[in-house]
């Protein structure tokens, strides 16, 4: 009887220890996880090294800037027009270039227009329904102007052969003193790809 | 007799400083695979408004245009990351040409750093950073 137990359990431990060999907190194996930052070349349309270079180079250039200020200035990001002939979502490199900003430190955001609705339904609802206790309720006209605005522009130069495709990407942003109207740092990425047809 | 004992005093010195410049450039570069003609031959750094900026020379051994891959790793003064995972970048280098790259800190906490480097050719099959080549 004992021996039949210890073989139980032998073969309960092997077993166990099997499982754990085998197992992996996964379901299915068709899809494969890639590296997100690595160097896409699929294609050369406007990629993701596109937009992480990009943002990058412009977010590094700003903050070196902002970093000379005798305070954290208060800025917001307006639009970047998309000049180029193929659909891009400058939204997301707007949205990347202050995400790095505002970590590094050296920049404040004020809400920008494109968040101007939520905001102010926020602030009506917390100030004017009657709603909440008048000791948390947030108050109207405490919201702060932003000194500096950031905008910009992508276009693009696309040429083609019969077996060549070269595409040239020039991403510009500027900003500007919003009180003063001018303008107080600029900055440029470049960016060439060629591919054969 | 006093020339040529400055001359050897010149030599001398000069031959450190290349010697504690190289040893300088591989602490701080990491190299993702073994290059087959691009490597990292000069290295400079400054602070700019509490910003470590960096000068990073690269060169191109062969006389053909080459592709290369680099990215930074950012340390504060514990030794720590000071900064998230950052983007691979690609480099065009011309046939035997030296170019200089301008690389600024995303943050003054940042405060040491390394270089992640990889060129497109890498001897014995050592995989890039590049995707569906």
């Amino acid at each position: 009887m004992n021996m039949i137990v210890k073989a139980g359990t032998l073969l309960g431990v092997i077993g166990l220890l099997s499982a754990c060999a085998n197992s992996t907190p996964t379901i299915g194996s068709n899809v494969q996880y890639g590296d997100s930052k690595a160097v896409e070349r699929l294609t050369n349309e406007f990629g993701s090294t596109d937009l992480q270079t990009i943002a990058e180079s412009m977010a590094r250039s700003l903050s070196q800037t902002a970093a000379g200020y005798r305070s954290r200035p208060l800025v917001t990001i307006a639009e970047v027009k998309n000049k180029t002939s193929e659909y891009i979502d400058t939204r997301a490199i707007t949205n990347t270039i202050r995400s790095q900003l505002l970590k590094s430190g050296s920049m404040r955001f004020a809400t920008d227009i494109a968040a101007m609705q939520n905001q102010t339904d926020e602030l009506t609802r917390q100030s004017t329904t009657g709603l909440y206790k008048k000791s948390t309720a947030v108050k109207v006209g405490k919201m702060e102007g932003a000194q500096y605005r950031i905008e910009g522009e992508i276009s693009s130069i696309v040429k083609r052969t019969s077996d060549v495709k070269d595409v040239y990407y020039k991403f510009s942003l500027i900003m500007t003193d919003v009180e003063a109207g001018t303008i107080e740092w600029a900055e440029e990425k470049e960016i060439r790809k060629t591919s054969a047809r | 007799m006093l020339i040529r004992f400055c001359t050897l005093v010149a030599i001398l010195f000069l031959g450190c400083s290349h010697l504690a410049m190289s040893q300088t450039i591989a602490s701080k570069v990491e190299y993702v695979g073994t290059s087959q003609y691009l490597s990292i031959t000069g290295l400079k750094t400054r602070e700019v408004n509490g910003l470590l900026n960096l000068i990073v020379e690269i060169a191109n051994s062969d006389t053909s245009d080459q592709e290369g891959y680099y990215r930074m790793e950012w340390f504060d003064a514990d030794g720590f990351p000071a900064w998230g995972e950052e983007a691979w970048k690609p480099i065009l280098l011309h046939g035997s040409q030296r170019q200089k790259l301008q690389v600024i800190a995303p943050t003054i906490k940042a405060l040491d750093f390394k270089i992640v480097f990889s060129g497109d050719r890498n001897w014995a099959n050592n995989p890039s950073p590049g995707q569906n080549q």
